[in-house]
Order: C-alpha cells, then sequence, then structure tokens
C-alpha cells in the first residue's frame, strides 16, 4: 500500500478538534535553511556548471576524439540535475535579474526557444556569444533548453564532428551558454553568503528587516515555494506532456526530451523539494498529533519521485508505453495529493496563512 | 489513493451541504445588495447577498468565478469565470431566469472581468488571444435570443485584468497586466523578463487605442491589475509586483487622461505587509476614500483619494473583497466566509461568518 491516501483518522481528527494548537516554529529557520540545503546545493550547481565549461572546448576542438563527446553528455546531465535541485527555491536571488528565467526558460508554448536558437546559429554572428552581448540577450538564448538545442538538437553532434563553420559556431555557442550559467550560478552563491544582505535578513528575520520580518514570513515563503514547485513540476512538465490520453500525448512539449533527461529532471525536482522541506524542520516542529503530516509529506514525496525513477524509457516512447505512463501518472496523482497536504493541513499546524485567495492570486 | 480522499472529501461535503442549504431570502425593497463569486460546500456560485451575506440569488457557475459586468440599472449582472476562465454568464439580479452565456469563440479565454456600456446591452470583457500571445476585448450584445459576440479590439497590451467604462460613457480603461499565459500552464507567467505593463484607453465607438500609460521602466514589472473611479474621474489602480521581494516597489497608483500616472506608498509597516500584492481596489460611495486588499498579506488599507495619502489599515485574513457600503465605508469579503463593515473611521466589526464558504476575489454593490 502507497502512502498515497492520507489516513481517515487522521481527516477526521483534525475536522473535529477545536482550536487548534499550532506548532512552535523552529527559531532557526532561515539558518538551517542557508546551511544545510540553499548553499550546498548552490555549490553543487555552481560546480556542475564549472565542470561543464572546463570539458566543452576540449570537445569543440577534437568532437571525435574519445571520450569527448561522453564528457560533454555526462556534465550536461549533472547541470541539468543541480539546477532541477536548485528549481524549487523560487524566491531571492533565483528570481533577482530573472535568474530563473535565463537558467530555465519554460514552458515555451510559443516555441520562442527553438526560432530564436535557430535564428542565432543561422546568423553565425561571433559577437553575440560575448558574455556581456549573450546577457543582454534574449532569456531564452542564455539557459538550459537553448544549450540542450545546441548540443542535441536536429543533428548537433554530426554536425559539431563534421567541424565545419556551422558546426564549429554551435559549439562556440554551447560554450558561450555554459560560462554564462557558470557566471548566474556564481551570482546565485554570492546572494546567498553568509555576509549578503538577503541571506543575513533569512538567517535572522527581525521586525527592522526590510524584507524578512518573522520566522513566519520565512515559512510562508517556504510553503509557497514547495506548493509552486510542485504545481510547476506536475501542470507544466508532466501533465501538458501526457495529455489526456496515450494518443493525445504531446511528449516534446516536455523539457528536456532531446536529450533524454526528462524523468531524471523531474525527479530531481522532488529531491530538491524535499531537501528543502526537510532542511526547514518545518515537520520535525510539529506537534505529535500532526507528526502524521510530516510522515506523509516525506511518504509522498519519495513515491512521486520512485515513479519517475522507474521509468528509463525515452519520454516520447514513455508517455505511450501502458506500463511507464501509468507510473507517469501515479506521480502526477501523488504530486497532487502532496500538494494538498502542504497547502490544506501543514500549513494550517504551523499558522501560516496560505488562504482560498491568497494561494491562487488574481 | 488520492482518489479515495477525493471521495471522502466530496462525501463530507455533501453531508455538510445537507445541513446547510443556502437560504435564498427575500429582498426587502430597496435594501442595498452585493455580488460576488464563491465556493460554497464545494460548489462555485455566483451570489446576489445583503449586508448579512443572506443569499438573495445563487446562480450556478460551472467553475471558479471571478467577478462581473454589472448594468448601470442594476438588472443585468454576466458573471467570468476565473483566468483562465471559459465561461461568461448574464444573469437578472432580480428573479430567477435561466443565466443565458456569452459564447466564446474557442481561441480565447476570459480574465474575469468585464464592464457593461451605457446602453444595457453590450459588454466587453477583457480576453487572451493565446496563440498570438495578445491582449483584447471581446464586444458582446444582448440580441432577442440570447447574446452573440459581434468583435473585438486590440487591448493595448498583454494580459488585460480589469476594465471599467471611463464617466464619458464611451472610453474603456484597460489594466494590461503584461504577463502573458498561456491557458494550457494556468497562470504560470511565461514572459517576466520582458513584461510590460500599462493602461490603456481604448474607444468603444472604433476600437482606437486613445491614450497608452506606461510605468517607469524600472518598474516592468509591477503588474497592473484592478481599476475604480474616484469622485473626479480620475482612474486609480491597483498592482502586484512579479519581481523579487526585497523589491518592494508602490503598488496604488492614480491616473488622469493626458497626465503622467502617480504611485503612492503606504506608511510602514502597511507596504511591507502588502507582500508585493493588491488583490482589489474600490472606492467608497462618496468618491473621496480608496480600499485596496492584499489576501496575501492579509490586510486592506484605506487612501485619500485627494492626495493618495495612507489613512491606515485593517487586518483581514485572506481578505480580497471591498465594495462601498451604503453608510460610508465598506463590505469586504474574505476567504473564509467572513464578511464585515470597516472603513478608516471604523474598525472591523465583528464578521458575519457564512459557514463553509470561500469569498472570491472581488465584491460589487448592485
Amino acid at each position: 500500500m502507497r502512502n498515497a491516501i492520507l489516513p481517515t483518522w487522521a481527516l477526521l481528527a483534525t475536522m473535529l478538534a477545536g482550536s487548534p494548537v499550532h506548532a512552535q516554529l523552529p527559531t532557526d529557520l532561515g539558518r538551517r535553511l542557508l546551511t544545510t540545503h540553499i548553499r550546498p546545493a548552490t555549490d553543487t550547481l555552481v560546480g556542475a556548471a564549472s565542470d561543464l565549461a572546463e570539458v566543452l572546448p576540449g570537445y569543440c576542438g577534437q568532437p571525435q576524439a574519445e571520450g569527448r563527446r561522453e564528457a560533454v553528455e555526462h556534465g550536461f546531465s549533472a547541470l541539468v540535475v543541480a539546477w532541477s535541485q536548485v528549481e524549487p527555491m523560487r524566491f531571492g536571488p533565483l528570481v533577482e535579474d530573472n535568474r530563473f528565467e535565463r537558467f530555465f526558460f519554460f514552458p515555451d508554448p510559443r516555441g520562442v526557444t527553438l526560432r530564436q536558437v535557430q535564428a542565432l546559429l543561422a546568423a553565425a554572428e561571433p559577437q553575440r556569444l560575448e558574455p556581456q552581448n549573450l546577457h543582454r540577450d534574449s532569456v531564452a538564448l542564455q539557459g538550459i533548453p537553448a544549450l540542450e538545442y545546441a548540443l542535441y538538437g536536429g543533428n548537433a553532434a554530426t554536425q559539431i564532428e563534421t567541424a565545419a563553420d556551422a558546426g564549429r559556431y554551435r559549439c562556440a555557442y554551447a560554450v558561450a551558454i555554459a560560462g554564462h550559467l557558470h557566471v548566474l550560478a556564481a551570482e546565485l552563491q554570492a546572494a546567498w553568503s553568509a555576509d549578503a544582505p538577503l541571506a543575513q535578513e533569512l538567517a535572522r528575520p527581525a521586525a527592522r528587516n526590510p524584507t524578512y520580518r518573522s520566522t513566519q514570513e520565512v515559512a510562508t515563503e517556504v510553503l509557497k515555494a514547495l506548493s509552486a514547485s510542485l504545481q510547476y513540476t506536475r501542470d507544466s512538465k508532466l501533465l501538458v506532456a501526457l495529455g489526456d490520453s496515450a494518443d493525445g500525448a504531446k511528449a516534446r512539449r516536455a523539457p528536456l526530451w532531446r536529450s533524454g533527461l526528462t524523468t531524471r529532471a523531474m525527479a530531481a525536482n522532488l529531491a530538491g523539494l524535499l531537501a528543502l522541506y526537510e532542511a526547514s524542520g518545518l515537520g520535525v516542529a510539529l506537534g505529535p498529533d500532526d507528526r502524521w503530516i510530516d510522515d506523509n509529506v516525506r511518504a509522498e514525496a519519495l513515491t512521486a519521485k520512485a515513479d519517475l525513477d522507474a521509468v528509463d524509457l525515452p519520454f516520447e516512447q514513455a508517455v505511450a508505453d501502458p506500463a511507464a505512463r501509468s507510473r507517469l501518472e501515479h506521480s502526477a496523482l501523488v504530486m497532487k495529493n502532496l500538494q494538498s497536504i502542504l497547502v490544506e493541513y501543514l500549513a494550517p499546524a504551523l499558522a501560516v496563512s496560505l488562504g482560498f485567495n491568497a494561494l491562487d492570486g488574481d | 489513493m488520492a482518489t479515495d480522499r477525493r471521495r471522502l472529501l466530496q462525501a463530507l461535503a455533501a453531508a455538510g451541504a445537507l445541513l446547510a442549504l443556502p437560504r435564498v431570502v427575500a429582498a426587502g425593497a430597496g435594501a442595498p445588495r452585493w455580488l460576488a463569486a464563491r465556493r460554497r460546500a464545494g460548489r462555485y456560485e455566483a451570489a446576489v447577498i445583503d449586508a448579512r451575506g443572506r443569499a438573495l440569488r445563487v446562480i450556478a457557475l460551472p467553475d471558479r468565478g471571478h467577478s462581473f459586468a454589472i448594468d448601470d440599472a442594476g438588472r443585468t449582472a454576466v458573471a467570468f469565470g476565473r483566468q483562465p476562465g471559459f465561461f461568461a454568464l448574464a444573469f437578472a439580479l432580480d428573479g430567477d431566469a435561466a443565466p443565458m452565456p456569452l459564447p466564446l469563440p474557442p481561441d480565447r479565454h476570459f480574465f474575469g472581468h468585464g464592464a457593461f456600456g451605457r446602453d444595457g446591452h453590450t459588454v466587453y470583457a477583457t480576453e487572451n488571444d493565446y496563440a498570438a500571445g495578445r491582449g483584447v476585448i471581446g464586444v458582446y450584445r444582448r440580441r432577442a435570443d440570447g447574446w452573440q459576440r459581434t468583435g473585438e479590439f486590440d487591448s493595448g497590451g498583454i494580459g488585460p485584468h480589469e476594465l471599467l467604462l471611463m464617466p464619458d460613457g464611451r472610453t474603456l480603461c484597460v489594466a494590461n497586466g503584461g504577463l502573458l499565459t498561456h491557458p494550457d500552464y494556468g497562470k504560470l507567467a511565461l514572459n517576466l523578463d520582458s513584461m510590460q505593463p500599462s493602461l490603456a484607453y481604448v474607444d468603444t465607438v472604433d476600437g482606437r487605442l486613445l491614450e497608452r500609460v506606461r510605468l517607469d521602466a524600472a518598474l516592468h514589472q509591477l503588474s497592473i491589475r484592478h481599476l475604480a473611479l474616484d469622485r473626479n474621474g480620475s482612474v486609480w489602480f491597483g498592482c502586484q509586483h512579479s519581481g523579487p521581494i526585497d523589491e518592494q516597489p508602490p503598488l496604488v497608483g492614480r491616473h488622469r487622461r493626458g497626465h503622467a500616472a502617480e504611485l503612492f506608498r503606504a506608511d510602514e509597516p502597511a507596504q511591507h505587509a502588502l507582500r508585493n500584492y493588491v488583490g482589489s481596489v474600490a472606492v467608497d460611495a462618496g468618491g473621496g476614500i480608496l480600499a485596496t486588499s492584499s489576501p496575501v498579506g492579509n490586510l486592506v488599507v484605506w487612501w485619500d483619494t485627494r492626495d493618495g495619502r495612507c489613512l491606515g489599515s485593517a487586518r483581514i485574513d485572506d481578505g480580497c473583497g471591498v465594495a462601498p457600503d451604503t453608510q460610508g465605508g465598506f463590505l469586504l469579503s474574505d476567504g473564509l466566509g467572513g464578511l464585515r463593515h470597516a472603513g478608516p473611521d471604523l474598525e472591523p466589526l465583528d464578521a458575519t461568518l457564512i459557514p463553509d464558504c470561500a469569498w472570491d476575489s472581488h465584491l460589487r454593490r448592485v
């Protein structure tokens, strides 16, 4: 029996309880977040971007040399996994200067990335790959989806291997993106470092702070990020691609199908949001009557992740394969339930308000 | 599994519904009435209510509602689906005639707001031409046999949200929030990097863009979304900031045709407490006081429409609906089923709580 269902006794207990007793929020909530999760995950992202930026020029120089392509593919998938663990923390410096969109411009229902990347490759103007110019250009040209197209789109590997002008430019574009992502990741790292103002506020919320004035505000930030991230992974990445049926599936609407990393990236999203949740200590703060919430949050996150981990077919085949499809659908169902537990049970137990109007703003 | 839980919840909701069916009361002649969308006992509705929240008329909605167009005579209203909305239902505020749908084309969705023309037979609705990523104003006319869509105007921007008819009875003022969305992705913003919100004035005679007002370039992520008119015919607008939370721009502004927009900041700690979010705006019956609500910050802030001075605030959990009260001040509704009178000179009174009810974003006086 999976843990996809809330125990009935717990539901009834919650409904029948009189005035609820709220858990005491951990006073070191923000400090824990920074030291146990935000900084380590950001460091990993910086490392992955740096590694890829390092191996790419070697590949571009001698694309057919033994192991070069493999090193790039390994580096790209490490970058995708590292990013996917950072992705749920969509607040603070990740939102500033459009860093999120620069890293991962998605969803893109009108195909802006493909159109702009193809135009850039066709024009082949070297000055556009200069770091400042790339930064000033469209965000769709700067991120992981654009990098994926440069390395995996169409006949990318063949084109790069022929080492003609077009292949060389394409590879140089990949080098430019990887280098720029390394810079962005380092900015993120600096913005969460111990002496950065927002990190100090997060670690020590106080009434005189401009941004984080109470532990409750920090807890609200975390819960909103968890809920929004689940919705993003489930609704925007998974459900749109799954469609209503195997026949109606649109696998290419999912991110990262070209590199075959779609499910790995979503699984890393779940690992990232579980790590964020655990680092917060919010579950541990719950009183004995509410401990079932903590158990369920962990179990649901692991179940949804296990479903994705179990799918090893390329995503385009997985959406049409009955067994794989059923795993994906189950994962989506569990993510929905996990979001309900966070919003309807965890938030009230912590006296954090995520209201009918507040949560679904308009 | 999850479906079992859903069934259980539905069963509980149904049991609750049996205990508390909406009691429809008869309106006293001339008694003040309001209109709001809500979720009640698991169902979405539009409700005409009195000051104590008693339902005078309830319209079942196929999905979550948002706001309304209301004709000048106070006879007909149109309920719009919440963004991305796929229904709009016109209904008589009195009586029990069946509601009539406004026919939405397949490649459009509603943003949740609309306004009647002076003739009482034309409705303008903010809509998304999502394939093109373009904001439009759908024009609907009432015919003998129902509503017809007779055309559309360009809204002058992306993501038009609220719109209102100016006192000249001819010009529409449109809050183009600037956020590009696609119904496949709900409300997810697809253009945070490049958004350009604006206030646009559009001529209802020919759809001409008469004036477009933009904020300072540094405020390009400040989405202009909700509108109200004061006694001088100035447009007041409420904004939602899509940028990082350590930026805390002013969220309330005023515009007069031919002038630059003015922005106003609330006094601390209210400005911070708004959490970069204004969900609804309304001007009181005298036209001198503006109320702006933030369900995210659990706060309603009062403003003097003469000079944009902040007059204080009231804490309302998940409070969003604000509408003028008859005796001055405002009626406020919240997502917890509460309804209360409040204003700058009136501390919020104890709420009338409607059981198992969540009032949605907007409350309108009818």
